[in-house]
């Protein structure tokens, strides 16, 4: 928090001399330059048209689609993997990556948002329900609920420090399976779409320090 | 002309000694030095220290004195911390978001009087510590504020512990299923068995007053105690065995924020069990008794509630005897149980074997309450924070746990009145010793915890400036007595010899001026941007500083500051001399709250606006005011003998080219008051043309001009005298690199003879 203070005033019937003069405009040029600080900058003293675009932060926007899970399959092929399938894959798919690139030390806010339509009960009336989570290089930085309304939006924000470099977000979800009636642990074997997945959008916003 | 021409460059600082040394000055006022030539330079003033908060003094507008302040850099300069008192409050400046303001941190505190110490700060760690011999001593955290984002609280917190932590209440252990409602508050818990076989437990009434454990498989070796057997009734309605208890007293301590670890609690009442027995359940009416074999051979389960900590507790400690069987069997001993790392849970299990129990509690006097709580003074050194007793217990000294300021032991003081030599009235830090400030004596502290020394330094120097006193790198410390300035030099270690020496003389004069019962709130700091140390003190009869002495390094010369209203002082982690107004609102000029000695020479005041372009007629705005009056005057020069009588014709000054601005001369003869005053002149070079000036170029022409190092001849016209001496004084700029006289000395021309009576 370097402050820069009157190094030299030039007075009034004064030399104007090149020592002098470098000194006291040394001393506010340090305020716009090298030692930019925002403590000693006046109070709004920038103003956004002043910013190169950019310059404090970094925006994506990416449409994320992903084959969304819509079917049961047979047993060899799941087609997708839900929590109560005995060939249980560990919960959460991994279903899209987003790539960041370019990114300085700051705060990381994501907002991922998307419209999914389940099939509400199984044919055992078991409720059935879809869930997202974020994960920011690796690890996860924001996981929602289950949901179980029938069509709804979902939605995840968070907001994280991220160190410099690339990242990598990573969306992933899981599902509860359909149950066949007669196997109730088995891989249903019905041909019915069990969620419906669209309108996928990330928003990353990289604040720089 | 044929005279003697006699030169006095380089300039020295001023000595008010008689006879005077060579080259010094009778008085020296509102000077630096120059660093290119080493002379005399006096452009300097003083700024806002927040210069960027419009036409008034905000957010300082509507304080008075500032009593102490303090400038906490942390992360190499990266965080600067402005603390500071004023009317009672303890304050820090916010100097960041979107406006700049000053929150308090601490109110409805002690005005210092004006003979009284104001507060003393030693930062160490995370936190900066605060005592001022009135008020709660303060820990302030500064970073990170603690509440939201839009209402951030400052980070303050109590130093030490004030009190000891309540003791925590265990919950009784009922050992019986079939006991049940009348055992409010009980629950049975028992360990060697899993839920399933404790069946009888479903039939219990569970409602608020009962808390019950999920069990699990892994805690089948633990619980309390050992295994005790069940006691199963006879046929005949007796026990073959005495009754077996189980027993145990808690203690807690409090983990704050700094680490320290508070005082352990006092014990605990008695949890007390007695192992299972045969019930009979329907006395008088036959021997219908149940009994549960499986309960016996179990441990169990302690259930404690445990005392929240005061603001600042990041964690509570648990200790617990081992097994004292009916109370009295055994010693007790306490053991190290858990650590909950948090300030709100209120209940904690205790299932911990006694077999692993091992590290044992501190005792009571390896923490105590906060020794001192209207400790006026406060240092670090060797880790330890130092504190005095208080007025009230003037000659104690107490120190902390190292890297736990707020951590006491009992035995961790020394009293240092058993010498002459009056109250402890500041500490300082240097090297490996403390230095013991006190009204007739310096003491110091060395060697290191737990085994401190504490030896006297001089009796025959004393202070009650705390807070004139610093380190000078290289030289030693600094710090102004009741008589003067002194050096401490040196080491107590490794054969080096420690000096005390005065270091004032050359401004006995100015020294004598001081108001001692003022001292102390006399302030000084040393600045290693200017290389020079500043001490301010009340004179003249003043009750607050109104005069400054600077010790220049570059020359080890003084001279005195005039007019700057200084109250406070403390140096940023650049060297910027920061300082808080020693009037406030209420001063002439308006000006309120914190500035910074720099190279601005027109200081700003408070105006009423009377009719200006786009202003309003009333409002208050500042303007220039005057820059500080700087003052050179020569010493009495006798030329060698002060017998003879000598013409001075002309004092050519040595200095660097300014302007047009004039610099004007008196002149005094025979240690007269009143002088003459010669023709001003204008810092130009007399027979070269004109250099330009600001108001009359163009600065996009031509060349830049540089300052020249030239002679101004002053014309000197008094007659013969013993003594000559000279004086500038001006507002203008100058940089005053010597000087030279030209004299002529009549043959035989002496001094008249004595008066006679």
């Amino acid at each position: 928090m370097a402050k820069r203070w009157t190094e030299r005033e030039q007075r009034s019937k004064n030399l104007p001399t090149a020592d002098g003069f470098n000194r006291e405009y040394d001393s506010l040029r340090g305020w716009a330059n090298a030692g930019v600080d925002r403590t000693s900058l006046p109070v709004s003293a920038i103003t956004p048209p002043m910013v190169q675009q950019n310059a404090f932060c970094k925006v994506f926007v990416e449409d994320v689609e992903f084959g969304a899970p819509s079917r049961g399959g047979s047993a060899d092929d799941p087609q997708f993997y839900g929590l109560t399938y005995e060939k249980y894959f560990g919960g959460f798919y991994p279903a899209v990556e987003v790539s960041l690139a370019g990114l300085h030390e700051g705060m990381m806010h994501l907002e991922f948002k998307c419209w999914v339509a389940l099939l509400k009960v199984d044919d055992q009336m078991n409720p059935q329900f879809v869930e997202f989570r974020l994960k920011y290089n690796g690890q996860t930085v924001c996981e929602g609920g289950p949901c179980y309304m029938a069509a709804t939006n979902y939605f995840l924000v968070c907001d994280f420090p991220i160190a410099g470099g690339d990242g990598t977000v990573a969306i992933e979800y899981r599902v509860a399976a359909p149950i066949d009636s007669t196997h109730a642990t088995a891989v249903s074997s019905t041909d019915v779409p069990v969620m419906y997945y669209g309108g996928g959008q990330l928003l990353a916003i990289g604040r720089w320090r | 002309m044929k005279g003697k021409r006699f030169e006095q460059t380089p300039l020295g600082g001023v000595s008010e000694l008689i006879p005077q040394a060579d080259k010094a000055a009778t008085e020296i006022v509102n000077f630096t030095v120059h660093n290119q030539t080493s002379g005399w330079d006096n452009r300097i003033g003083y700024e806002r220290y927040l210069s960027s908060t419009g036409g008034t003094f905000a957010p300082f507008d509507s304080l008075g004195r500032i009593d102490s302040l303090f400038i906490w850099s942390r992360h190499q300069g990266a965080q600067q911390w402005v603390v500071f008192e004023s009317g009672g409050t303890l304050y820090y400046l916010k100097d960041y978001g979107s406006s700049r303001a000053i929150e308090a941190l601490d109110v409805l505190r002690t005005t210092p009087t004006a003979t009284e110490a104001p507060a003393s700060y030693a930062p160490y760690g995370r936190f900066l510590y605060t005592v001022n011999g009135n008020d709660k001593p303060v820990r302030y955290g500064a970073w990170p504020h603690g509440g939201s984002i839009t209402s951030p609280t400052a980070p303050v917190y109590d130093v030490g512990w004030a009190s000891l932590p309540p003791s925590p209440t265990p919950w009784g252990v009922h050992t019986r299923p079939e006991d049940g409602a009348q055992f409010g508050g009980s629950i049975a818990i028992w360990a060697r068995g899993n839920q399933q076989s404790l069946a009888p437990l479903s039939g219990f009434p569970f409602n608020l007053t009962y808390r019950t454990l999920d069990w699990e498989s892994a805690w089948n070796a633990i619980g309390l105690g050992d295994e005790k057997p069940s006691r199963k009734m006879a046929e005949d309605g007796t026990f073959a065995v005495a009754q077996i208890f189980s027993s145990y007293r808690y203690k807690v301590s409090f983990i704050n924020n700094a680490g320290s670890e508070s005082p352990v609690s006092q014990a605990s009442g008695l949890v007390v069990w007695s192992q299972p027995e045969s019930l009979n359940i329907a006395p008088g009416e036959g021997d219908v008794t149940v009994y549960h074999p499986e309960f016996g051979g179990k441990r169990w389960i302690v259930g404690l509630e445990i005392p929240a900590g005061p603001v600042g507790t990041i964690a509570r400690k648990i200790y617990r005897t081992k097994d004292l069987g009916d109370g009295t069997e055994a010693a007790e001993v306490y053991y190290y149980v858990g650590q909950v790392t948090n300030n709100t849970e209120t209940f904690y299990f205790d299932n911990l074997g006694d077999n692993q129990q091992i590290t044992l509690a501190p005792v009571d006097g390896d923490s105590t309450i906060f020794p001192a709580t209207s400790a006026r003074f406060c240092s670090i050194f060797k880790d330890c924070l130092f504190i005095d007793g208080g007025s009230s217990n003037e000659t104690a000294v107490f120190w902390s746990n190292p890297g736990f300021p707020d951590t006491f032991r009992a035995t961790d003081y020394a009293d240092v009145g058993t010498r002459e030599g009056g109250g402890i009235t500041g500490f300082h830090a240097h090297y490996n010793y403390l230095l013991i400030l006190r009204q007739r004596s310096v003491d110091y502290v060395s060697g290191n915890y737990p085994d401190f020394r504490i030896s006297p330094l001089s009796q025959s120097v004393g202070t009650t400036a705390a807070n004139a006193i610093n380190t000078i790198p290289d030289l030693g410390v600094i710090f102004l007595a009741n008589d003067g300035v002194y050096v401490v030099h040196g080491g107590f270690e490794g054969g080096a010899v420690v000096e005390i020496k005065r270091i004032s003389d050359p401004i006995m004069k100015t020294i004598e001026r001081m108001n001692k019962d003022a001292l102390p709130r006399a302030v000084a700091c040393y600045s290693h941007k200017w290389k020079e140390w500043h001490c301010y003190f009340a004179a003249d009869g003043h009750d607050r500083p109104n005069l400054g002495i600077v010790l220049h390094l570059d020359k080890m010369a003084w001279s005195v500051r005039e007019n700057f209203p200084v109250g406070a002082l403390s140096t940023t982690f650049d060297g910027d001399i920061v300082f808080g107004h020693v009037e406030g609102q209420t001063s002439e000029t308006g000006q309120a709250g914190l500035f910074v000695i720099t190279g601005r020479r027109t200081l700003s005041k408070k105006a009423e606006v009377s009719s200006e372009a786009g202003k309003q007629q009333g409002q208050i705005v500042l303007v220039d005011n005057v820059a500080p009056i700087a003052r050179y005057r020569s010493k009495w020069h006798d030329f060698g003998d002060p017998n003879k009588k000598k013409k001075v014709h002309f004092v050519y000054l040595y200095a660097l080219t300014g302007g047009d601005n004039t610099i004007p001369m008196t002149y005094f003869k025979d240690y007269d008051y009143v002088g003459t005053a010669a023709p001003a002149a204008r810092p130009q070079m007399p027979d070269a043309p004109d250099q330009g000036i600001y108001d009359s170029i163009k600065t996009d022409l031509g060349l830049w001009e540089e300052e020249r190092l030239t002679e101004f001849r002053y014309p000197i016209s008094q007659g013969s005298c013993s003594n000559f001496q000279f004086e500038i004084q001006t507002t203008n700029d100058v940089v005053l690199v010597g000087y030279a006289l030209e004299l002529t000395s009549p043959e035989g021309t002496k001094i008249v003879q004595g008066k006679r009576v």
